[in-house]
């Protein structure tokens, strides 16, 4: 268990990073999801559309995010018994935060299917808004779980 | 560079020790050497990223939450 807490609260660490993700450009190459082309008989690939890179930075961050709540969450869920006898207090503290990524989550889906219907700048204003979001909810995971590392580094 | 090849390392040690979390290591790793290093992103990795982001967005349209976020 101490070797899966370390390494959530390593990866715990990146969120710091994915905050400036919004305001930098990738090299997507053609042919992808995000920059869709066409290529010919003679191979000649021509390009469909603009790439869609500030999608991709999106995508990219919010899943980064999502999964690392995920597995705080998850973690907590399957170690229940064990982690409530070294803090009592980590389920309701993260049962605080359960409906609260719920309810990012969905505004998040209905924020991406809008901006995929209708590409614009107030659309994925909003979506790296809702991304901020969940971001900002990984500090407080990330508490919930640093008492009951250094309670096992402490014992070991 | 340094800086982002020292997260990088310690990501990968703390990944290595804790097979369960090497999706997401991978993930951290392609975006940081994507944003970073101006590394090509596939178009393989691509289509894993909007898959995943299509399949989350109607899973969560049509009201299915993962147990882990659910308030037992």
């Amino acid at each position: 268990m101490k070797t899966k807490l370390g390494t959530f609260l390593a990866l715990l660490a990146l969120i710091t990073l994915t905050a400036c993700t919004g305001c930098k450009s990738v090299n997507l190459a053609p042919g992808g999801a995000y920059n869709p082309a066409t290529t010919n008989a003679a191979g000649q690939v021509t390009l469909n559309a603009a790439p869609e890179q500030a999608l991709y930075v999106a995508d990219a961050s919010y899943k980064l995010a999502y999964d690392l709540l995920s597995g705080v969450l998850k973690f907590e869920r399957d170690n229940r018994a064990e982690l409530a006898k070294i803090s009592p207090k980590i389920k309701t503290n993260l049962d605080k935060i359960r409906p609260v990524a719920v309810d990012i989550d969905h505004r998040w889906a209905l924020a991406r299917a809008a901006y995929k219907a209708n590409p614009t700048p107030l659309g994925l204003t909003t979506v790296q808004q809702i991304i901020a979001e969940i971001q900002r909810l990984i500090p407080a995971a990330q508490a919930e779980l640093t008492p009951v590392y250094s309670s096992l580094n402490r014992t070991n | 560079m340094d800086v982002i090849a020292s997260l990088i390392s310690l990501i990968k040690l703390a990944a290595g020790a804790a097979p369960a979390a090497k999706q997401v290591y991978e993930d951290a790793k392609t975006i940081f050497a994507a944003l970073f290093a101006g590394k090509q992103i596939t178009a393989e990795q691509q289509d894993a990223l909007m898959k995943w982001s299509d399949a989350h967005q109607a899973a969560t349209l049509a009201g299915q939450v993962p147990p882990e976020f659910v308030v037992e």
